[in-house]
């Protein structure tokens, strides 16, 4: 998914920048409206589709949605902080750092609500973080323990750095990295949305 | 906030509506949609002037902050695991029951 989503969006800005014309850049933007809707409803009818969550936050403890509680303070914390430092408005760098490592959905949600721009740089913190993610899974979960593990994954830790999870962690962190993932990638929409209006 | 409303609206539909074989097609479309999003945010991202120069300034910051939203993240993770997970699994597997 890493490879289809840079190749779009590269070949995006090729066809932006050498190709299409101005006119046809600009007969084309509503349509990124029009795909940001139609991604954040499937979003939704992708989690309210899976009927056996509820059944899974029962039997793995309610202790185990503290931990998404923990992974997006702590991320919005160590966002933010470092944002500031580099001299970004604390709304941008609370909206960018929303994305837990869900480059596709804030990239959009950011470019649609401040500008190209901001979509980019969310696009890059999130890539990086799922990034980082792959990279430290194994390392946090052979030092810091099997919860630590599912961290740095934020919203992936339901899909694509699941199974580095599965391999690396033991069966209730696997349903805890499902509920983490389910969380933050419902938190993205919402908090990036509260962050910049 | 309309996005907001969106991913209820589909909550609500995956929930109470949608026919299990359709999560399929519902996961082709995420993929299709995601793709056309970003092909067209890098339409108008080509359309600007100063892309290189804007994507290095970009770059580095991006990876200081990824790098902050890991490092907060894993501090209250493994916080929140020392003080009351591991705790609670230990009372847990002590008590005999489900460990």
């Amino acid at each position: 998914m890493i490879a289809a989503a840079l190749g779009a969006m590269l070949l995006g800005v090729l066809c932006g920048q050498f190709w299409f014309p101005q006119t046809v850049s600009e007969w084309l933007s509503p349509g990124g409206s029009i795909a940001l809707s139609v991604l954040v409803f499937s979003v939704g009818v992708e989690i309210g589709s899976d009927r056996e969550l509820p059944h899974r936050v029962r039997s793995a403890g309610l202790s185990v949605l503290l931990l998404p509680v923990a992974n997006l303070v702590g991320s919005l914390l160590g966002g933010i902080a470092v944002g500031l430092l580099c001299g970004l408005p604390f709304r941008l760098a609370g909206g960018v750092s929303s994305g837990f490592a869900w480059y596709s959905l804030s990239a959009v949600l950011l470019t649609e609500s401040v500008s190209e721009q901001a979509g980019t740089l969310a696009f890059f913190v999130n890539l990086f973080r799922e990034i980082l993610a792959v990279a430290l899974i194994p390392l946090c979960a052979k030092t810091l323990g099997p919860y630590a593990a599912i961290a740095p994954a934020g919203a992936t830790s339901m899909d694509t750095t699941l199974s580095l999870l599965r391999r690396y962690t033991d069966e209730s962190a696997a349903i805890a990295a499902i509920v983490n993932g389910v969380v933050c990638s419902t938190a993205v929409p919402v908090l990036v949305s509260l962050f910049c209006p | 906030m309309w996005v907001l409303l969106d991913l209820v609206l589909g909550v609500l539909i995956g929930r109470f509506l949608l026919p299990a074989r359709w999560k399929k097609a519902n996961a082709v479309l995420q993929t299709a949609a995601t793709i056309a999003a970003l092909f067209l945010m890098g339409v108008s991202l080509g359309t600007q002037g100063n892309l290189l120069a804007n994507l290095q300034q970009t770059g580095w910051m991006a990876l200081w902050i990824a790098v902050g939203t890991v490092a907060g993240s894993l501090l209250l993770t493994v916080l929140l695991d020392r003080r009351l997970l591991r705790p609670h699994r230990m009372r847990k597997g002590k008590g005999g029951e489900d460990g």
